[in-house]
């Protein structure tokens, strides 16, 4: 895509580093994927189903996960992850455009690398992303 | 004649009648006028009295009123009267006290005489045996016995008879009483029961109303901020400076993220019109197959570019006399619904439907909808199965606002389970064929 690189001061970007996107909406995968472009090796999935397994399979530096997503959604795979991997729940960043008190609380309890509500600027995904790429 | 009778024979007379009194005791159970009834009869029968009478004491001890009274010349039965405490306060203490009056000469006998005058002159009644009527409580009346046309010296047994059948009286009445309590007892208990359960119906209503309420907010909020996404993520990309042909995508994409959205605010204006009953239509005669091609634009992915082709079977265009932006509001409920749950674009297709109605098919190759759900799918706030009503996203009102837009225009929003297991959702309208049929 013809957009200026983007530029991370400080980072090591290596081409080891992987990133799951796990989405179902495609325009929300479209940004992800604009603002990532270059940094990492991305992998998507357009629902929950096979996230969590894929999750403990592949050693990815970072998921961004959606929660409304059709058949499994975005707390299942979390709590799917806890079971088989509970390690890597760190690397899980929860992505949602319904953020409530609710989902916060049924979060709160794992060790999650955070929660972002949509809409967000597309330029700080990248910002956001960064410290989680640390393969040289 | 009884005159001649022995002692011993009254007595066996009386026990007799005692024991047959007991067996009408068990018979009448809580039904205390008629053992009354029997009571009184017994009493003018075994003494060989003219009147027999059950009086009860007032709660305040300062009246007797008459319960009943059997007058054995007419074998009448009544029940009427009452004697105040002020007007005869000698009886009053003397039946107070003792257990049993046996007045063999009432006009004289000083608990009696105060009756002598204008009531047992009257009736000629010369003798009165009267009994206390006792239950646990207390005093509770008296038994009164009056021997008219002469006098009568009362026998220890007649006293004890009359005091007995007194007893049987105050039995009854605790009985009675006891079954009145506990059916008063047990009918606010129910009424107690029933209470509780309507309290926890009532509160399970709320809090279902409640939840829905919650869960429609945050899919709300979902289903609005994700084409925000889309406009407000694309405007930044497109500032940032990417090439003409992203450029020209970007905008594609913010331009159907930005019909996306008002089809959701559509969908909740449309559902409060609808709940006030507001909404109105407008219908004119168009091409289903423009509508269906439109809602494919509107509930598709914001960035979804194939296109679908709507299927037409027959030549040419098929109209339809509906609300064109309500028809496509419908439409694109359903083309969103298969994105969302097959994750693949549906098929589209227009053909004949019943009596001369035109039907619109969107098919998916999901995974359908589950057993015993066709209906409930169709009702506010229900999707498939409560699991997925926070996974799945969307209002939760989408089928049910399309289910009654489609009836609002004459037409009718139906399921069916695709050939292939999918889900097959299906509308049919008035076809516009017919030129007959009036267009506004």
């Amino acid at each position: 895509m013809g957009k200026a690189a983007p530029s991370l001061k400080g980072v090591v970007i290596g081409v080891g580093n992987r990133i799951l996107i796990v989405d179902d909406d495609a325009v929300n995968r479209e940004i992800f994927r604009w603002s990532l472009e270059g940094l990492c090796e991305i992998d998507e999935l357009t629902s929950g189903v096979g996230a969590a397994a894929r999750i403990a399979e592949v050693d990815y530096d970072l998921v961004l996960l959606d929660v409304m997503m059709p058949i499994v959604g975005g707390v299942e795979v979390v709590e799917d992850v806890n079971r088989l991997r509970a390690d890597l729940l760190p690397r899980i960043l929860v992505v949602t455009a319904a953020m409530n008190q609710r989902l916060l609380e049924q979060l709160s309890v794992f060790p999650l690398a955070g929660v972002i509500e949509r809409p967000y600027d597309p330029e700080q995904i990248s910002e956001i992303c960064a410290p989680f790429f640390t393969r040289q | 004649m009884r005159q001649t009778e022995t002692t011993e024979q009254r007595l066996r007379r009386y026990n007799a009648e005692l024991d047959r009194l007991m067996q009408v005791g068990r018979q009448t159970g809580d039904d205390l006028v008629t053992f009354m009834q029997v009571a009184v009869q017994s009493l003018t029968g075994m003494l060989q009295v003219e009147r027999a009478s059950i009086w009860l004491l007032r709660e305040d001890g300062a009246a007797l009123n008459c319960a009943c009274l059997h007058e054995a010349p007419d074998d009448r039965l009544s029940g009427e009267g009452a004697l105040n405490a002020h007007d005869f306060p000698s009886y009053f203490d003397a039946f107070k006290t003792a257990r049993v009056i046996a007045a063999d000469d009432a006009r004289t006998d000083p608990r009696t005489c105060e009756f002598a005058v204008g009531y047992l002159d009257v009736l000629d009644i010369h003798s009165m045996l009267d009994a206390q009527i006792r239950d646990l409580s207390g005093l509770r009346g008296v038994v009164c016995c009056e021997k008219t046309g002469g006098q009568r010296i009362w026998h220890e047994e007649d006293v004890a008879f009359a005091g007995a059948v007194a007893e049987y009286i105050g039995l009854a009445m605790e009985l009675s009483e006891r079954q009145r309590n506990a059916d008063r007892l047990r009918e606010s208990n129910e009424k107690l029961r029933e209470a509780v359960l309507q309290a926890e119906q009532a509160r399970a209503t709320a809090e279902l109303a409640n939840r829905s309420k919650t869960e429609f907010l945050a899919n709300t909020s979902h289903e609005l901020r994700t084409p925000l996404n889309g406009i407000l993520g694309g405007v930044t990309i497109l500032r940032l400076g990417v090439g003409p042909k992203e450029t020209e995508e970007w905008l594609d994409t913010i331009d159907r993220s930005g019909r996306s959205l008002l089809h959701t605010v559509n969908a909740i204006l449309d559902a409060a019109a609808l709940q006030d009953g507001t909404l109105s239509v407008e219908m004119t005669r168009f091409d289903i197959a423009r509508a269906a091609a439109e809602a494919i634009n509107v509930g598709g992915p914001a960035n979804f570019r194939d296109g679908i082709s709507v299927d037409v079977s027959g030549d040419g265009a098929v109209d339809v006399v509906a609300d064109y932006s309500k028809t496509v509001q419908v439409l694109a409920s359903l083309v969103e619904n298969a994105f969302k749950f097959a994750g693949e674009a549906p098929r589209v297709s227009v053909g004949p439907g019943s009596d001369g109605q035109v039907m619109v098919c969107v098919e998916d190759d999901g995974p359908g909808l589950p057993l015993g759900s066709e209906t409930t799918v169709f009702e506010r706030f229900s999707q498939a199965d409560g699991s997925t009503t926070r996974t799945h996203g969307g209002t939760g009102l989408g089928l049910a606002v399309a289910r009654e837009l489609a009836e609002l225009m004459g037409g009718v929003l139906g399921y069916r389970q695709a050939d292939g297991g999918g889900a097959c959702f299906w509308l049919e309208l008035p076809g516009g064929a017919d030129e007959g049929m009036s267009v506004s």
